[in-house]
């Protein structure tokens, strides 16, 4: 298949992701993740992964991205906390370039099983049926396991938002 | 080039941009979004790898790191506020306390 479009969303989702970096407003790099995070889900659907596409979309960009962008406007802007040039940046920059290097030269390899085709199309491989079916019965453990996390994630946030603040 | 060596740059180059943010930046809910950026890296490569050996695990192990995140981000971000209640700054240098 052509490689024009998915290409293309990796540059915008890649340039994007250097914007949330880079912004010195965290509102402004709160949209600008908003951005990677629709180009992913556009990489998903070439991956044959439409409902994780969409999950992508409904939970990353809906519902994650607006409790961040929720706190960015309760705390406001805090212009000391914007400097990017700190005395971690030569020795961040140095080992992150390395670390690109390493995933580039793996990640540019073809493994013999590359075949750039994927499984059939009508496989079903990223739809809903086949999805739901592995869900409910191969992945039930880490499922009843994730809902447990979810509750005590519900709890401590309740309990560290409280009014009176943590007791001491 | 294929479409999975693509998208495996793609899920590294996420990856490294997030590892850079979370080191470089200060305020602490940018540190946030830099570490969804390595989780959304993560979810890459997982799914790429389940197109490539036609494995629906790849697409179920993205889910539940998304459900973590989700945990992550509120938990994170609660943590956030409440520190924001004590002194007015998200400016993870001034928070010290616990540095020896």
């Amino acid at each position: 298949m052509s490689l024009v479009l998915p290409f293309l969303f990796a540059v915008l989702g890649i340039g994007s992701a250097v914007m949330v970096v880079l912004k010195r407003e965290a509102m402004q790099g709160a949209l600008f993740l908003i951005v990677t995070l629709f180009s992913v889900a556009a990489i998903y659907l070439f991956l044959h992964a439409e409902f994780l596409a969409a999950v992508q979309i409904i939970i990353y960009a809906g519902a994650i991205m607006v409790l961040i962008i929720f706190v960015i406007q309760l705390i406001g802007t805090d212009s000391s906390a914007g400097r990017i040039n700190n005395a971690q940046t030569p020795i961040a920059v140095g080992a992150a370039a390395l670390l690109l290097i390493q995933l580039g030269i793996l990640a540019a390899r073809s493994l013999p099983s590359f075949n750039g085709n994927g499984p059939a199309a009508d496989s079903g491989l990223g739809k809903t049926l086949m999805f739901s079916t592995a869900l409910f019965t191969k992945f039930i453990f880490p499922f009843e396991i994730a809902s447990v996390l979810l509750l005590v994630a519900v709890i401590g946030t309740v309990i560290l938002a409280q009014k009176k603040g943590v007791r001491e | 080039m294929t479409l999975e060596n693509l998208t495996l740059i793609f899920g590294a180059c996420l990856f490294v941009i997030g590892v850079t943010g979370a080191l470089v930046r200060r305020n602490a809910v940018v540190i946030l979004m830099s570490i969804e950026l390595i989780l959304n890296g993560v979810n890459v490569t997982f799914v790429t790898f389940s197109h490539v050996y036609g494995d629906i695990g790849g697409q179920m192990m993205a889910i539940f790191v998304m459900v973590v995140a989700a945990a992550e981000a509120a938990v994170g971000l609660a943590i956030i506020i409440a520190l924001f209640k004590r002194r007015p700054t998200v400016n993870v240098d001034e928070f010290q306390v616990l540095k020896w």
